[in-house]
């Protein structure tokens, strides 16, 4: 396999993990919410935050960092020059 | 108030300054090198810091600092979820496309995205097609990145004397400008920051912005810190405010004008923006700058908020309310659509609306936004340019971990930020738009140090700054390199396209600053637009044109146009037959996403029913097939085209 076709494959099994990675989140935060944030009663406040924002957002928000970074230095190959 | 208006435009104008003097060094080092490449691509040298700051400050746009805050402050905690998906953000936005872009881009010499376009498909018709759309959305989009800078202004420099003199001066001496808006201050603000813009964009290109976003990101991060660090302190800390919140119901909306019995005297009669005042049992708030010209014995007419909430008017009255100088005549006052008497909905999906009785974010539009910021933002050729511009994958790599920590300091802190402003400046639900800069006034007052102000305003400033530049850039290179350099004038010299450049410039600054003298009332909604309508136009044509061999012209014409006219169509439906600014969503989804799905269709369809690619397309943009390789269709109907 030629430099060019190598790269050209790479990049595509990057951009269907990003891709997975990215539907994982959806699925989550939105699945997550509709749940409990589309609800009448007042939510339970943890640190001050209502506790469908600590679990459906800023938690997944903070692992998400986490996997970006992780992923972006670790996964993601150097273009073959 | 004078002294703080006198340090905040010492510190904005010693920011200014910086940025010029960025510019003007950005020229000195580009002056030498190639005219097109160096001017619209920067000679494709960014480093890490640099393509992580421009593409964070550049994303980060007047929707991010006075549209985002706006909602959040009109609607609550449910913003959170509107704007969730920029947890992935830079991982998608830089990952999807970057690496191959990046390649395809140093292999054709493409410096624009059309560019690149033209160079996959060989089609000099989309490569038109492309700049076309370009050129119109990201005219409209800049409307709304001037109407904020333009309120910043104003509300930076609005209680200066000097600033005030200039503006009514201004409207004096310019009545067709005077004609078009009734607010001088704004107007001279919107002067101010267009010509501001203008120069250091024309006299710097790409390096200019690329270095003004390394600083407009930084100051953005320091800004919303210290906001963050302020806010959380005056509140008396997040549990505080959301307790409040937690009894907080929306206010009733309405309009004033304020009459004196004589005519006003030779100063007139000034009431500023956020004075509260009690009427007919009601306490209300003023949501714009009252004047009365003198001579005259009435107010046009302003928007006002009537708060209703108990225990907000308790404290709210516990100081005492001055009376007037002149007497309010209330106009009717109107309920929220969704949310009225309902205590703690600023607490909850979908949260309140004024016009809305679904509520802000029904789960169908929620599903959409988180589709909407990652794909969107992925979308944005503003985005691919820097994809086109930085050194090598290590870059790459280092500048999407930079980002995700980046984006995760800015926004989320955002959304705490303006859900403490619901308690601490309330009454600004019929002028949301201006929350912004009232927030860093108030929270630097009532820190003790008014020359932060100047700082804390800097930020947003920074935001509609950076975007603004990067898009005017991006017009002029489609316009100049596109069309006029590769199909009018192929052999233009670089004094020439030089001066084309700058002449492209001007005339866009011209046209996005009359369409900022009719500001939109949700700056946001008018971003949400434009945005889409570049994602769902681009993003087909490009990602599959990077991914897919056999994606070919017909169906890369086919999906342009089959996902912007699926877009635009739902837009138009909700505006001609609903009498309505909401765009029509079936099945409770954005247009985005009918848009994306179309385009997605059409390109499938375009690519059976049109030429197949030649083996030399193939061969130049995705390397030689080989036999063993899973990545080839054993179908591909390869032929020379040629």
């Amino acid at each position: 396999m030629d430099k060019l076709r190598l790269a050209f494959t790479r990049a595509r099994t990057e951009s269907f993990h990003i891709l997975a990675a990215w539907l994982t989140c959806m699925i989550w935060t939105i699945g997550y919410c509709a749940l409990f944030a589309y609800d009448d009663q007042p939510p339970a406040l943890i640190w001050g935050l209502p506790s469908w924002v600590l679990f459906g957002i800023a938690i997944p928000w903070i692992l998400a960092t986490a996997y970006s970074i992780w992923y972006a230095l670790t996964r993601i190959q150097d273009n073959a020059s | 108030m004078m002294e703080g208006a006198s340090v905040s435009l010492m510190a904005f104008v010693g920011y200014t300054s910086l940025v010029l003097a960025l510019a003007w060094l950005s020229h000195r080092v580009g002056s030498k090198k190639s005219f097109l490449n160096e001017y619209f691509l920067g000679s494709r040298s960014l480093g890490v810091i640099a393509l992580a700051l421009t593409f964070g400050a550049t994303s980060a746009s007047a929707g991010s600092f006075a549209g985002f805050p706006s909602l959040i402050y009109a609607h609550g905690w449910v913003l959170a979820l509107w704007i969730a998906s920029y947890m992935i953000f830079p991982l998608c936005g830089m990952g999807l496309l970057g690496k191959r872009l990046s390649r395809i881009s140093h292999l054709t010499g493409a410096i624009t995205v059309p560019d690149v376009l033209r160079e996959r498909f060989q089609s000099p018709a989309l490569a038109l097609l492309s700049t076309v759309l370009l050129a119109v959305l990201l005219c409209v989009f800049l409307i709304p990145q001037f109407t904020l800078a333009a309120l910043i202004m104003q509300q930076l420099l609005g209680s200066s004397a000097i600033y005030q003199d200039a503006a009514y001066a201004l409207q004096q001496a310019v009545p067709v400008v005077a004609a078009q808006n009734s607010d001088p201050e704004y107007v001279l603000g919107l002067f101010v920051f267009v010509g501001l813009v203008i120069v250091y964009t024309m006299f710097g290109g790409f390096r200019a912005v690329v270095w003004t976003d390394i600083l407009q990101g930084i100051v953005m991060l320091v800004g919303v810190l210290l906001m963050l660090g302020l806010a959380l302190h005056q509140v008396g800390g997040l549990r505080a405010a959301s307790e409040i919140m937690q009894d907080m119901e929306p206010p009733e909306l309405g309009t004033a004008s304020f009459a004196v019995s004589d005519t006003a005297p030779s100063e007139g009669i000034r009431i500023p923006m956020g004075t509260w005042f009690e009427h007919d049992g009601r306490l209300l708030r003023t949501g714009e700058p009252v004047h009365i010209s003198p001579g005259d014995s009435i107010s046009a007419e302003i928007k006002i908020t009537s708060v209703t909430t108990p225990a907000e008017i308790e404290r709210i009255t516990a100081n005492p309310i001055l009376p007037l100088p002149a007497e309010p005549r209330v106009n009717t006052l109107r309920n929220y659509a969704r949310g009225s008497g309902e205590p703690g909905t600023y607490m909850r999906a979908p949260g309140p609306s004024p016009t809305d009785a679904d509520g802000f974010l029904p789960i169908g539009l929620a599903i959409s936004f988180f589709a909407f910021w990652a794909l969107a933002g992925t979308g944005q050729p503003g985005n691919m340019v820097r994809l086109m511009a930085f050194t090598g994958t290590g870059t790459l790599k280092r500048a999407i971990a930079s980002l995700s920590v980046y984006f995760a300091l800015i926004y989320f802190p955002l959304v705490i930020i303006f859900c403490c402003a619901r308690v601490l400046a309330p009454g600004f639900d019929h002028t949301p738009d201006r929350i912004m800069p009232v927030m860093a006034y108030l929270l630097s007052d009532n820190a003790g140090i008014p020359w932060l102000a100047g700082f804390l305003i800097a930020a947003p400033f920074a935001a509609a700054m950076s975007t603004v530049d990067s898009f005017i850039l991006m017009i002029t290179s489609s316009v100049v390199r596109d069309v006029y350099q590769r199909s009018i004038n192929p052999r233009a010299n670089p004094a020439r396209l030089r001066r084309m450049s700058y002449a492209v410039i001007l005339l866009i600054g011209l046209v996005a600053t009359v369409g900022a003298l009719y500001p939109p009332q949700f700056l946001q909604y008018v971003i949400v637009f434009t945005g889409g309508g570049l994602a769902v136009a681009f993003l087909g044509p490009v990602a599959l044109g990077l991914y897919w061999p056999r994606f070919n012209k017909a169906g890369a014409i086919a999906s342009m146009l089959g996902g912007f006219g699926a877009y635009l169509a739902l837009y138009l439906v909700g505006f001609l037959v609903y009498d309505s600014t909401a765009p029509v969503r079936p099945l409770g989804l954005d247009p985005l996403i009918w848009g994306f799905t179309t385009s997605l269709g059409a390109a499938w369809l375009g690519t059976r029913l049109g030429r197949p690619n030649s083996a030399r397309i193939i061969r130049d943009f995705f390397g030689q097939i080989t036999g063993d390789s899973p990545a080839v269709d054993p179908g591909l109907p390869i032929k020379d085209g040629t």
